[in-house]
Formats: C-alpha cells, structure tokens, sequence
C-alpha cells in the first residue's frame, strides 16, 4: 500500500487479489485459452474432443458448449465466456463454438490496443458501437425466405450438421429436422421441445426413424394385455392405481374370525373400482404417470386395456398435447371427454428393449425420433447434432431470414466495420476496427481447419468482397465461392446472437480491474484475526495502483 | 500462449490431464489397435481361448469376443468404445464380435499411416465413410438367396458359427438342433423370434447330451412330493399371485379378547387356504404353475386333489407358457375359470443331472422350445451356451433377411477388390483413404490364415490373384491351410453380421479419427496416458 506505514489488511487473510493490468491481462488470458481451447472444432472439417470426467464417463463432441460444459473450468473469468456458449445455445441452439472464439479474439486485439495505453472503457465503448453496426450490416446482407421451401431448409440444417460426426446420415438427419419442424410449426412458433429424441443402440445412424408420433421408452405392463390397439380412446393418468393409504398411520384391527379376509376382500374391490372407472370411460390404452398395482393391471388386460406404467412426465404432456386428452389427476374427475385419441398404439421391440409406439395422433403436432448407432458415444453425438439442426430450422423458420454461411458474413462486417472506422474520430477508431479484425478469424479458423492457408483464402475472400462479391469457403469443395448458392446457409440470429454475446462478454471482461477471490474452504482452518465483512472499507480511488500485494 | 509471459493461467481444475493434436489421435489409435490386437487371436475355427480370471477368481474360458472384452476391465475411454462396439455387434446381431473389434482396429491403423502422409483427418474420415456406403453396397451383389426351406443352407450357416467355438467337434450335431428350433419359431410373417427359445443349462453328461425338447422346461421341482410327477393331458392354470393368505395393504392386526376365539381364527385361515385350492381345482386344472409362493397348507390341499404345482416360476417363462399353452395368466385366484387353463399333452417332472425339472410337451401352439445344454463343466456349458447362442442369432438372422455371404474372408477380399477399382474413379487424397479402407479389410483373410498357421502373405497374395479372376466365392479355409472356393465347402455367413460389422467398424474409426483433444479430469485412474500438460501450455495460433 502506498500510503505509508504499516500495511493495511482489510481483506480476510489468505484472500487473493489481482488488480489493474496484471487482473485484465489474467482475465483475457483465461479468456482466450478457453476459446483456445474449441478452436479446432470449427467448421465442417474440425475435429472432435473426448472428454472424460472425474467418474470416467467419456463423451465425444464436436459441440461447443457440450464440450465446455464438460471440462471442469475453474478460472472466473473463463466461466464467463463458457457463459457466453450457454447464451448461445439457449437463445439460437447452434453457433457456440463460434460465438466463444469470437470472445476470444474480441479480447486478444483488445490486449493489443491496451498495450498501446488505449484505456478500456474507449475499447469497451468502441465494441459496442462496432456491435450495434455489425448487426445493422447483418440484417441489411440477410435474406428473407419462403418458410415453405423445404429445399432452403434442409440446406439450412445440413450447414448445421456439417461440422458433426454424424457423416453419412447427413442428409437423413436434415430430412428428418426440417420435416419435424414444418410439423410441429404452430402459428409461426417452432416448439422444438415437441419432438422427443430416444436413442437405441445398435444398427447404424442410416437406420434414424423418423416416426410421426409419441415413443414412450417403457413397455406393456401385463403379458396378457393386448400389443395393438387401433382406434385407441386414450387415458392419461397422473394418479397411481394402488390402494391410497390414509396420511395418518392406520391400522386394521380384526377381532372377528369371519371378517378375515373381508379386508381383503374390501381392498380387491377398491381397486376393481378404479379399474371399472376406466373402463367406463371406454378407453383402450391407458398411460399412467405412477404405479399400476399388479391387480389392476391383470383387471385393465381382462378387459383389452393396454395400460403402461411409470410414464415420465414430459412425455405425458407430449402425449396430451398429441393425443388432445386431459391429464387426469383423480379417477374420480375421469370422464369419456378426458380421453384422447389415436389411430395406432402398438408396442415394438427394438434390439432387446421394447418400446410402445403412439401413432396416427388427434393432433399431429408430436413427433419422436429413434436415432440408431454402433454404440452411445455416436447417438449421444447425433442427439446434439440433431438438436443443433433442429434449432437452425426453427431460427429460420420463425424469423423468416436467412444469411451465408461459410465466413460470409464475417469478411463483410469486417470490410464494412473497417469503412465505418474512418468516419470516428479518436480513438474509438482503432477499437472498432480492432472489432474488425477479431471477425477475420472465423473464416481463418474455417481455413486452417481445413488444412488450407489461411492468409490465402483470407486474402482472395477479401478481394472478391471488394469486388462486391460476397463470397465464403466452401469446405466440402475446398474453395472459395457464392456460398448462399452453394447452400451453406445459416438463419441469421445465429450470426446476430454470435457477435451480440461474444462482444458483452469481451465488454464484461474488459471492465473488469481488480479480481478479489476468497480462499478455497478446503484450505486449512479459519482465519485468525481479522475480521470479517472485506470489502465494505476499501477505501476509493485505488483503481490505479498497480502492484498491490 | 508461451510468449505472453507471466505466470501460467490455469483455466482447468488441477491435475486435469490434457492430451492434444496429433498426440491426442495417435494415442487414441493405439488403444483402439490394442484392443483389436488382443482379441485377434480368437478369429475364425482355427482361433484359440482366452481364459479371463476375474478380482473375485471367478473364471470364463471363451472365444467369444463380446465375452472377452465384457470381462476385461479396459480404462481407456478410447477402447471403452471399441469394446461397446462388439456390445452391439453382438446385441444387434448376435456374432461377428470379434470381426468388428479387429476391423475397427486395423482401420485406425491404416489410418494412421496417411496421417503420417500428412493426409487431413477429416479427408480420411470422408473416405472411410463413402468406402463404408460403397462396401455395403458391393455386399449386396456378393449375397445369395436363400429359402428358409432350404435346411441345409441353414445348417451350414449354423455351423460356420459354431466353427470356432468349443462346440466345433460336435458343431453338426449341434447345427441340426439351432435350426431345428429356430425353424421351430418361426411366425407367419416369416420371421423368428429366438426370444421363444428356452435354454436351460445343466453340467453333466457331455455335449452330446444336450438335447432340444419341444416345449418348455422350467428348472422347478414339484413342490409337494405327495403330488403327481406325470400329467396327462395337462389342464394348467398360470397364477402369477401368491397361494398363500395375502396380507392387506394396510397394516392389519388380530385382536383376539376372548381364548375361544383363538382357534376359530387359525381355522378361519386354514379355511381360506382351502378355498384358494379349491377354486384352483374347481376350475379344472391339474396343473399350477406360480409365481410367486405356494403355501404348504395349499400344496397338501392341492396334492390331495391330484395337481401338480410348481411355484416360484420367473415372469418369462410365465410369459412363455402362456404363450405355448394358450393359458391365460391370473392375477387373482377367485376370479379363475376354466377359460383360462392352459393345455399341453404331458407335464412331467424328470431329472436332468442331479435336479428335477418340470417339462411341459405337446403344446397347442408350437413356437415355443427349449434346448437343454450338457457338457463336462460349468466351464464348458456356458461356452457351449454362448456358442449356441451366437448360431441362434445368425440362423435368425438368415432366416429373417433371407440372404447370405460365403465365409472364409471370401466377401471381405472381394469387397476390397472392388473399393480398390472404385478408389480409382476418385479423385484427390480421398481416394488413398479408400484404399486403406480396402487394405483393412483384407484383415480379416490376413487373420484367418495366421491363427491358422498359415504364412497369411502368400495366402492373401493368391487369394487376391483367385479374385481377379472374378471367383469372388474364394476364400481362407485354414483347416486344411488352403485357398479355395468357400461356396463349396459350405461355410456361409448371414449377410446382416458383415453389413453390421462394417458399418460398425467405419463409424467407431471415423469417430475416433474426428477427435484431437482428449481432456480427462482427474480421478480417471489409468485415464489416457502422459499428459500433455495442463491448459496453459497450448500453442498459439498467430
């Protein structure tokens, strides 16, 4: 401390501290490697990570945000931009990879320009403006589409399942995402939460069912209940059919010999009546959410009921919503008019597992897909590539535009943000230009992934752009071309949200001066001394010192 | 990131273990080599045994490659994948086990080589995938027809693979039987279903002794000795509810206030005992299978009437004599009736080994069998049980797709004779991931004629030459340690074992070929070895 005499200690011992550059140059530091770190997996010819946790459980992923999910980040600020590919995901399901090198670069140029005593907050606010334009240059460069084209959309999900390990099931994948969407679409409303993904083992990704439906990963209940039903009057039931004990303890006491087994007797009967009042209702095919007590499956299979037991919850709502019946919550409320309806339930045996099918729905807005593989590694992998393509066609479809993939986009905003820059005056400049530059990285990274030189293909993308072109890469080709033409599309919230959320997350990063970081509990004991409650006396006006111990 | 001097920033929890690029695949490759490796020796009839001895001295003496690598503890993530990958094979189609391990193996291996070429992974895996397509495709053209009338096909499928098992001595004896009973269960649509096939294994007597009964044997013994063993014209009633006082589901209590009560209630329940068996018998039935408890006073009732009751039976048998027996399962013993007795011609008990057991023949539907394993050892008979079911699945699945390959690394050869001659027709570096491809298949003759003693170079040599000639039929026959045409030897293959096998095989080894950075965190015991350092160490990429 440099005001004199003895140091001050204000912080709980053991508590470490960063401050000024040294804090920022940590941060950015972390930042970087992170995006470092799921640069190889980039594009349609990066490569994948195998991630083993701490109990051995592998994953193999070409994800961005499944991979940062899975290793273990401990760097504050590197938790930032996993954030950043949290963001992403949730709010355009695809682009995680690279929304978080785009971070990554945002802070590399910055560290540059803060070299050159540029102060943050110029850079902070140069980003910013860079951002709002770049979005601006984004939606003037997007298309709008013919929701209806199925063609554009089934370009639009094999850009996305491009980059994924799913290889020659491509093309099946794609078909089945834009035909689960279109089918599910809804008053312009995508609800990909509607289609429901099991994965079975065995046979390879080519064998994918696409089935127009509910799957529910359990099986018939009873040997004798019948395995089909057609025309099926459907049940949902959220109540268990066992006998209901009362809250308190309850005991029976018998004291007459004849009324032995009336108690019996009595509790057979209650449950024939739940059963009877089911059957009342005329229905054929009876899910249920809870238990189903051995004799009320055996009265449901004397009566032809195909009943399954301990569905989960969200698929009894997809079932609802499919079907059009009503969760019933007692048996007592259960009336013909709750029922839903469907033209097929069947169960079906894959590999060894059975499974029962719900078909020809009321409603056609659930579908299911069964993604077949050599082993669960693959299916794991195809799920998230499927759940990617999904989200793009979704994007597409909702927002109705579209852009070019292939770092299209990217060399346009760079070569317009670069115009853009000579019309600030100060320093601002140089941060949105900066801003320019970090966007370079995308197509180089799509390059050098590839195998290819970097500077090169940079360099002929930049002259076709100025020659008003808009051209990008081509990996499956391996050169430079009109790649809207070429059907590497992506819809544009996807690049929107990209630049959007790795610039907040290099802003958030960039502000930051000082990292106080309270000593791991694992450490030994407590603290002598001092007291507690840290922060509250630091005095202001610190932010400049470097060096502070 | 070096040139950013100052201290190491660490983003990954301490002792995270890092393993990246070209380290990360040639690591990778090799624990995937390893394990196909390990188990080459086991392929084809000329393969020998591994004895697995496991942390509780329990033993397995197998060839079957799904067995091995069940029982072998593997660590690392990357050939955790290869041995999920028999997993399938065998869920999937039930041999081939060890085919795709060694296929999966040597695929990375030739991979390995282009990426020493400098060849891009991503190129690789590109051409791997269209020679896998392109594989399955020629397999088609190999394929034969087959009529599932047509026994002696059959046999021979069944007896290519048992060849390499213990059972191979005995391998016709037991082919007549695995066809036997799959023909059994086949439906109307014709298909089988070798889930309506009962094994029951017993040691004693030896391999010969194993015998198919037509119809179903529970490994029970009749509860009471009182009762009948020998049932003619057998009225069954299947009870999946207990004999015996059921409890009520609330608690329930006797409260018994006056000493003259106290034998009405013990004769109150003997009374409903009584009754239980009477209902039983009153339906008709002179035959009870449970599953769940019989209680003595109901078998003393149920022996007096002549019944004879087996209790403790498992839900899939319970399954599968309803099935056979037309029987309808009850869950509540008032509500029997004689609609829901079962039939069959005899139920008997009868000693195999030391231990009785119950057989039901002569059933009214016949697609239910039950083949009955004999062989000198414990050791022994679970092999033969694993043998024959591996011969089971094949025979399904001939039956089922109704085609057929020659064996003997005939249509691996032939398939690697074509993607050669279609590599040519590409152009760039895919094509030298084509012909590895091709290369990789020649494996499996390559291991045929080794484990066979052969000198596997000259034998793969003519065996190329044989193919040029366009007998795509010829193939390995390592027992007499020549090349020739596998047609006429009769050892055939189902098409859907080689098709899962190599589409297995190419998709493990494109995924794994995808991969470039392995991130194991701590507490992975033998995770993937040397480290590459912890985070920070990474190169930077201006």
């Amino acid at each position: 401390m440099a005001i004199q005499g003895q140091p001050i200690i204000i912080l709980k011992e053991g508590t470490e501290r960063t401050r000024g550059k040294d804090a920022t140059r940590s941060n950015i530091m972390a930042a970087r490697l992170v995006a470092d770190a799921i640069r190889s997996t980039l594009g349609p010819r990066g490569m994948d990570k195998l991630l083993v946790d701490t109990l051995g459980d592998v994953v193999i992923s070409n994800d961005g945000r499944t991979i940062l999910d899975e290793i273990d980040v401990q760097h504050p600020a590197a938790k930032m931009v996993v954030q950043v590919a949290k963001t992403q995901d949730q709010d355009a399901g695809d682009g995680t990879t690279t929304a978080v090198i785009l971070a990554g670069e945002l802070l590399r140029r910055a560290e540059v320009l803060l070299d050159k005593k540029i102060h943050a907050t110029v850079i902070v606010n140069g980003y910013k403006e860079a951002a709002e334009k770049a979005r601006q240059y984004l939606k003037e460069m997007a298309k709008q589409i013919d929701i209806t084209d199925e063609k554009l959309l089934h370009n639009i999900a094999k850009t996305a399942l491009n980059s994924k390990g799913v290889g020659g099931a491509k093309e099946l994948l794609s078909e089945i995402a834009v035909k689960a969407a279109m089918r599910i679409l809804d008053g312009g409303k995508v609800d990909i939460d509607l289609v429901s993904i099991l994965q079975k083992q065995g046979k390879g990704l080519e064998a994918t069912e696409f089935v127009e439906g509910v799957i529910l990963d359990k099986e018939v209940v009873h040997a004798r209940m019948p395995k089909k039903v057609e025309d099926a009057k459907i049940a949902l039931l959220n109540v268990a059919l066992e006998i209901k004990k009362t809250e308190y303890d309850a005991k029976i006491r018998i004291s007459d010999a004849t009324k032995m087994d009336a108690f019996k007797e009595e509790e057979s009967r209650i449950i024939k009546g739940l059963v009877d009042k089911i059957i009342a209702t005329g229905a054929k095919v009876v899910a249920c959410q809870k238990g189903i007590d051995d004799l009320a499956q055996y009265h449901m299979a004397k009566e032809g009921i195909l009943a399954v037991r301990r569905v989960k919850k969200s698929d009894m709502e997809k079932l609802a919503k499919a079907t059009g019946a009503r969760i019933v919550n007692t048996l007592e409320d259960l009336s013909a008019s709750d029922l839903g309806s469907a033209g097929d339930v069947r169960e079906t045996k894959i590999g060894d597992d059975k499974l029962v099918y719900v078909e020809k729905c009321a409603s056609p807005k659930a579908v299911s897909v069964v993604l077949r593989g050599a082993n669960k590694y693959i299916t794991d992998e195809a799920e998230r590539a499927l759940h990617d393509a999904l989200c793009v066609v979704r994007n597409a479809i909702e927002d109705g535009y579209v852009i070019a993939g292939g770092g299209a986009p990217e060399v346009m905003l760079a070569r317009k943000l670069r115009e853009y820059s000579t019309s600030l005056s100060g320093r601002k400049q140089l941060a949105v230009e900066a801003f320019a530059d970090s966007l370079d990285l995308i197509p180089k990274t799509l390059a050098e992934n590839a195998g290819m030189d970097a500077i090169d293909i940079l360099a002929q993308l930049k002259e076709a752009h100025s020659k008003g072109k808009l051209y990008g890469l081509n990996l499956l080709d391996g050169d430079i071309t009109d790649t809207f033409k070429a059907g590497v599309i992506e819809p544009l919230r996807i690049k929107e949200q990209a630049v959007r959320s790795a610039s907040e997350a290099a802003r958030l990063i960039l502000r930051i001066d000082d990292v106080i970081a309270a000593k791991k509990l694992a450490g030994e004991g407590p603290p002598g001394g001092m007291p507690p409650g840290g922060m509250g006396g630091m005095p202001p006006g610190m932010g400049g010192m470097p060096g502070m111990m | 990131m070096a040139q950013l001097s100052g201290t190491p920033v660490l983003i990954l929890r301490e002792g995270t273990e890092r393993t990246r690029g070209k380290d990360a695949t040639r690591q990778n490759i090799t624990a995937a080599r390893v394990i196909g490796e390990t188990i080459r020796s086991a392929l084809g009839p000329r393969g020998m045994d591994k004895m697995l001895v496991d942390n509780f001295d329990d033993v397995v003496i197998t060839n079957d490659g799904a067995t091995i690598l069940k029982e072998i503890d593997v660590q690392h993530p990357v050939a955790k994948f290869v041995v999920e990958l028999s997993k399938t094979q065998d869920d999937a189609v039930g041999d081939g086990t060890t085919t795709v391990a060694v296929l999966a193996g040597e695929l990375l291996k030739n991979a390995e080589e282009l990426l020493d070429a400098e060849i891009h992974p991503q190129v690789i895996v590109e051409g791997y995938r269209k020679s896998a397509e392109k594989a399955q495709e020629i397999l088609e053209q190999l394929a034969k027809d087959v009529s599932i009338d047509d026994r002696e096909m059959l046999k021979r499928v069944a007896h290519t693979s048992m060849g390499s098992k213990i059972v191979a001595d005995s391998a016709d004896y037991f082919a007549e039987m695995v066809v036997e009973a799959v023909l059994k269960v086949v439906n109307d649509e014709d298909k089988a279903d070798i889930s309506n096939i009962l094994i029951i294994k017993k040691e004693g007597e030896d391999l010969l002794a194993s015998h198919l009964i037509d119809g179903i044997v529970l490994d029970k013994e009749v509860v009471d000795p009182n009762m009948p063993k020998k049932i003619e014209k057998a009225k069954i009633a299947l009870v999946a509810d207990a004999i015996e006082l059921t409890k009520t589901e609330f608690d329930a209590e006797l409260s018994i206030t006056d000493p003259s009560q106290l034998e009405s209630f013990v004769q109150r329940e003997a009374e409903m005992i009584k009754e239980l068996a009477n209902k039983i018998t009153n339906a008709g039935a002179n035959v009870l299978i449970c599953q769940k408890g019989i209680d003595d006073l109901a078998q003393h009732y149920l022996a007096k009437k002549g019944v004879l009751a087996v209790r403790r039976v498992k839900k899939s048998d319970m399954e599968k004599l309803a099935k056979a027996t037309d029987a309808k399962i009850i869950s509540s013993v008032k509500d029997i009736t004689s609609d829901d007795l079962g039939s069959a011609d005899h139920v008997y008990e009868n000693k195999v080994g030391d231990d009785d057991m119950i057989f039901v023949e002569g059933c009214p539907e016949t697609k239910a069998i039950t083949l009955i394993l004999r062989g000198g050892t414990e050791l022994v008979v679970d092999e033969a049980d694993r043998a024959v079911h591996d011969a089971l699945c094949v025979v399904r699945n001939v039956v089922n797709d109704k085609k057929v390959v020659a064996g003997g690394g005939a249509p691996e050869t032939a398939i690697a004779a074509k993607l050669r001659d279609y590599a040519d027709t590409l152009t760039g570096r895919e094509q030298l991931a084509v012909k590895a491809f091709a290369d990789s298949l020649e494996i499996i003759p390559f291991t045929l004629a080794e484990n066979g003693g052969l000198d596997p170079l000259d034998i793969l040599m003519q065996l190329r030459a044989e193919h040029k000639q366009g007998k795509s039929t010829f193939g390995v026959n390592p027992i007499d340690g020549r090349v020739e045409d596998i047609d006429t030897l009769g050892v055939v293959d189902s098409i859907s074992v080689k098709r899962q096998a190599i589409s297995s095989a190419a998709e493990a080894a494109q995924m794994i070929l995808r991969i470039d950075d392995v991130i194991a965190s701590k507490g992975t015991a033998g995770g993937p070895p040397s480290p590459g350092g912890p985070g920070g160490d990474m190169d930077d990429y201006d």
